[in-house]
């Protein structure tokens, strides 16, 4: 600061003055000492850049720097005056503080030591006291030591700095890592929520109920396939136990499972009613099936449970209706008796059934994928070459026609052949033919039968043909004119013609008898007869006949009974007779006998003729239609030709035998076996006897029959009248009625019928017991069981008895193949006992015949017997779809093996052991096989394979 | 010059009708036969202008007679007619084809019976 000078009073201005000077000196002094205190350097110039002062510190360091004195007043140019550069610098930094302003700079030196030396120039402008520059300073710091701490502290801070820039690529790069994890945990989260978002959508719309539960099996989730299903509110069940989703009797059951599988599986899905169906219960109580799987998660320590449920009702049902059709079709495929192959295009065959296979001898699975061709013939039948592609199954794959064909054959798989009629149809898909169906059945036999069936019609027309040729011709003549009836040869021609018709009319008569019998329209009335009033009655028929040929007839009998219908017996022992008669010599004997043979269960009828005897080869033959020894012989006798046939199927329908045995020109014996009658015990059951309706109005028979049943145990009930009889079979139900037919009001006739035409009482059997005989009446033939004559034989009664009440609707008929003829009459009794028909055949001719003709339900076959085995007979009735399907009885001496079996196995097929069995167990074991066939015919419906 | 028939047939009634009917209505002599056999020896002692034979007969029948007639020098030029039961065409064919003159099928009408066999004879 420059002192303040004023002018005042002069002695005071003075001392003012010195004052002021003292004070000034005072100043400048302490402003020298702080300038040379300073460790800076400081000088100041004024604005000739002459110095005005400077330190000791800016001198030294100047002069030792610029090598020259300095003082103040000195003009810093001049002291530069030897350093041109310097002098320019100075006079530039110098010249901006002389001009105002203020600055700093910093220059850097080497010492001495020719270490770097930085300092710092600040400028200052300085201003008098009125504020008029006159001068500048400049003070220089050294600053190395600041610059060293400077650059120490810029190195630690670019330290630092490289550190924290380390530091922060690390946090870059960490960031980033993060922003990556970061990225995909939202990624993550938001596929999470997606999925979530999708199951849960799924939980809620799928169609099958899922259903969670608790450890305690209580249900924590219900979705809405769960409503659907079940038809409860999830709100309804949450917290309720899962057994309000089940039937009750199914709870304890299902709870055992969901805990046993608790326990054995973790973490694991499995289905349930993979064994077993299960079922759940609707909220209506109702039920349906379901398919369901569980599994089992354990969530912190807690399991839970989930149940995934289908209804399955509709699948069920489409299921079960489709195995229905299946097992439909299959069926019908099974039952069909027509071979069915699917072939396909190349003609390789892709399905059969088993008819087909039973047809040709494979089985199923050996036809299947061969070529059809190996069923096929390759040749015609005049040996040229037959090629598929001739074949009307080639055909109608390629022009997609239905052909049918009659007049070829198929090949065995044992190389036979038999005649076949088939169809081909193609089968098309889509338009498209993929293949055909070859329908084929075995025509052989009705081929026999038709050219049977051609001689029969061949050899009826030239029977019926010759007397009418004669019966024509005669009578011709005759109304001609030309002949006088009264002349001899009128009358030789009008007997021609009476006898002639005659002839006819017997002819006629026998055919229709023979083809009744056979066919089974004409039933026994069986019987219990008397042996020794049939030969007498036999021999009384044609005893006047014998006498014109002057023969003497000679009978003996035993005191035995048969079961029989007795006319028919007469029928038999007067056609025999009457056949000896015609080929006895006069005055020769002929001999009928009964006698029960050595077996003691057969009565032997015999007729012993002395005639000329039959050869060896026509004794088979004999029996058949029209197979006179000679034809001559029936011709100008007589005969038809049909007698010995009709004789022989009476028998057969008697379960009995007839042969016969001849030495040409000695004579014949005609035999005729019939099973003797065993009077039994009736066995009625004590708990629950049967009820007996006895129906006349007579009341001592009533009383008869009432004492006659009551004494065998039976329950009775009698009635007088036909109008009663019609109320009680309603009222009381009785199980047979015994039924008089002449009585007066209503009828037997009239109560029959109106039995029949109520629903109720249609089935009641009936007895017939009236002094009529049945030729006098004209009765229907059927609706009623038996007919009794009167006076009423006890035995006749009991058995017709036991015949209704053991009978079905329709009586059942057993076809007995079996040589050994006492074995068959073991049976005779248990079969008759249970009201059944049997029908008898000795050999595998008479068995094949027979099958044909009776139309059996059940057929008893030994396997050994003497003319063709059983196998012949069985594979007969296997090619027949009518008797392929009888249950089959085969009994054989040794056990057969499978093979042997499998070769005789028909449809349903029960196999015996000789001697290995007892009549009761054979009973039994039969019995069996005709009730499953029984119930399988009352129940048509039902198809059983 | 009056005929001569033989009718070889088993049935006796058949053979006495014919024989009356052609006799009556014709004035031919007819002969009879009752078997193949009798026939063939009668066709060979009586050489009748014509045969009426029937077809079936036990033991030899109508068609193996005619072989025999045929294989006969002296049987084998007379015409053989055929009475019988079967004269569908296929049997006429048959019959034609073995060489036999006609068929005529029973029951015959007696009346007409004559004027077949000569119509089939060629006979006026």
């Amino acid at each position: 600061m420059m002192p303040n000078l004023s002018s005042s009073e002069p002695s005071n201005e003075l001392e003012q003055l010195r004052a002021q000077v003292a004070a000034l000196k005072q100043s400048n002094s302490t402003l020298s000492a702080t300038l040379e205190s300073a460790r800076d350097l400081i000088a100041a110039l004024d604005l000739k850049f002459r110095f005005i002062a400077f330190n000791t510190a800016y001198k030294t360091e100047f002069e030792r720097n610029y090598n020259t004195q300095i003082q103040p007043g000195m003009s810093l140019m001049d002291a530069l005056a030897n350093l041109p550069a310097e002098q320019v610098r100075a006079a530039e930094v110098w010249g901006r503080a002389l001009a105002g302003e203020e600055f700093t700079i910093v220059r850097t030196f080497d010492d001495e030591h020719g270490k770097q030396k930085h300092y710092e120039f600040t400028f200052s402008p300085i201003l008098g006291a009125d504020q008029i520059q006159i001068g500048a300073t400049h003070v220089v710091r050294d600053i190395t030591n600041r610059r060293r701490t400077e650059a120490a502290l810029q190195k630690a801070r670019d330290e630092l700095e490289m550190r924290v820039a380390e530091r922060t690529a690390e946090l870059v790069s960490l960031n980033r890592q993060l922003q990556a994890e970061l990225d995909d945990r939202t990624q993550i989260e938001q596929a999470l929520r997606v999925s979530q978002d999708r199951f849960a959508g799924i939980l809620e719309i799928a169609s099958d109920a899922i259903i969670a539960l608790n450890a305690q099996q209580q249900i924590t989730l219900f979705n809405q396939g769960a409503e659907r299903v079940f038809g409860y509110s999830a709100a309804e069940v949450i917290g309720q136990p899962l057994d309000i989703l089940l039937p009750s009797r199914y709870i304890s059951a299902h709870r055992e499972h969901v805990t046993g599988f608790g326990s054995r599986h973790q973490h694991r899905a499995r289905r349930m009613g993979e064994r077993q169906e299960i079922y759940g219960q609707r909220k209506d109580g109702s039920e349906f099936p379901a398919e369901a799987s569980i599994s089992k998660l354990e969530v912190g320590g807690e399991a839970i449970f989930t149940v995934i449920l289908r209804d399955i009702s509709e699948r069920r049902r489409v299921e079960d209706a489709l195995s229905r059709l299946s097992r439909q079709n299959e069926l019908i495929l099974s039952s069909v008796g027509e071979g069915i192959c699917g072939i396909d295009l190349e003609g390789n065959i892709t399905f059969v059934n088993p008819s087909a296979a039973r047809l040709l001898g494979y089985s199923i699975a050996d036809l299947t994928g061969q070529p059809l061709a190996i069923i096929l013939p390759t040749t015609r039948p005049d040996n040229s070459p037959y090629p598929f592609a001739d074949s009307p199954t080639y055909r109608a794959m390629q022009d997609g026609n239905v052909y049918l064909i009659s007049d070829e054959s198929f090949e065995r798989r044992d190389g036979t052949r038999f005649s076949v009629e088939y169809t081909s149809t193609p089968i098309v898909e889509n338009g498209i033919i993929v293949g055909a169906v070859v329908t084929f059945r075995d025509v052989t036999d009705r081929r026999i039968v038709e050219k049977m069936k051609d001689e029969f019609i061949s050899v009826v027309s030239h029977e019926l043909r010759t007397p009418l040729t004669s019966i024509h011709g005669s009578l011709g003549m005759l109304t001609s004119g030309l002949i006088a009836a009264e002349s001899e040869k009128g009358k030789r021609l009008l007997h021609i013609a009476v006898e002639s018709t005659d002839r006819l009319v017997r002819l006629i008569n026998d055919i229709l008898d023979i083809e009744r019998i056979e066919s089974g329209k004409v039933t026994m009335m069986k019987e219990v007869c008397n042996v020794d009033e049939l030969i007498e009655e036999a021999v009384n028929g044609v005893q006047a006949i014998a006498d014109r040929t002057n023969l003497t007839l000679s009978p003996s009998s035993v005191s035995a009974q048969i079961w029989a219908d007795f006319d028919r017996i007469i029928q038999i022992l007067t056609n025999l007779l009457s056949n000896a008669i015609k080929f006895s010599p006069a005055d020769s004997t002929i001999s009928v006998s009964a006698e029960i043979d050595s077996t003691g269960s057969d009565v032997l009828f015999k007729v012993i003729d002395r005639g000329r005897g039959i050869p060896a080869d026509k004794l088979d033959t004999i029996f058949e239609r029209f197979q006179q020894v000679d034809a001559s012989d029936s011709r100008n006798q007589d005969g038809t030709g049909l007698g010995l046939a009709i004789c022989r199927s009476i028998v057969q329908q008697h379960a009995g035998r007839i042969w016969v045995d001849s030495t040409l020109g000695e004579g014949s014996t005609f035999t005729f076996s019939l099973p003797l009658y065993r009077a039994e015990e009736p066995t009625v059951s004590n708990d629950d006897p049967p009820i007996v309706m006895v129906c006349d109005d007579d009341s001592a028979i009533r009383t008869l029959l009432r004492t006659m049943l009551e004494q065998r145990g039976y329950r009775t009930l009698t009635v007088a009248s036909g109008r009663e009889a019609v109320e009680q079979a309603i009222a009381c139900r009785p199980d047979v009625l015994v039924l008089d037919l002449l009585m007066p009001g209503m009828n037997g006739w009239d109560v029959m019928a109106s039995l029949k035409e109520n629903d109720e009482t249609k089935d009641l059997p009936i007895i017939i017991c009236s002094v009529t005989s049945p030729a006098q009446s004209n009765f229907p033939s059927k609706g009623f069981i038996n007919w009794l004559g009167k006076p009423i034989d006890e035995m006749s009664l009991i058995q017709s008895l036991r015949q209704a009440l053991t009978r079905s609707s329709q009586r059942s008929r057993i076809l007995i193949v079996e040589d050994d003829t006492r074995r068959a009459r073991n049976w005779l009794p248990l079969f008759q006992h249970e009201g059944l028909d049997t029908v008898y055949a000795t050999t595998a001719h008479d068995a094949i015949q027979l099958s044909q003709q009776s139309h059996p339900d059940l057929i008893i076959l030994d396997l050994e017997l003497p003319t063709g085995d059983g196998y012949t007979v069985v594979d007969w009735l296997r090619q027949h779809s009518t008797l392929y399907s009888v249950p089959l009885v085969i009994y054989s001496a040794k056990e057969l093996d499978d093979t042997q079996e499998t070769n005789l196995r028909l449809n349903s097929t029960d196999f015996l052991i000789k001697g290995q069995i007892t009549p009761q167990e054979f009973e039994h074991r039969v019995m069996e096989l005709l009730h499953s066939m029984t119930r399988r015919r009352e129940d048509p419906d039902k198809i059983t394979p | 010059m009056t005929k001569r028939i033989l009718v070889i047939d088993n049935e006796e009634y058949i053979r006495e009708v014919t024989q009356i009917c052609l006799e009556t209505t014709a004035g031919w002599q007819v002969l009879t036969a009752s078997s193949g056999s009798e026939g063939l020896v009668k066709a060979e002692s009586d050489r009748p202008d014509a045969i009426l034979l029937d077809v079936m007969m036990p033991d030899m029948d109508g068609p193996t007679t005619f072989q025999h007639l045929q294989n006969n020098p002296a049987t084998q030029p007379i015409p053989v007619i055929l009475l019988t039961a079967k004269v569908q065409a296929s049997d006429r064919r048959r019959y034609a084809k073995m060489g036999m003159t006609a068929a005529i099928a029973k029951p015959f009408n007696p009346l007409e019976l004559a004027k077949q066999i000569r119509d089939a004879l060629g006979w006026q």
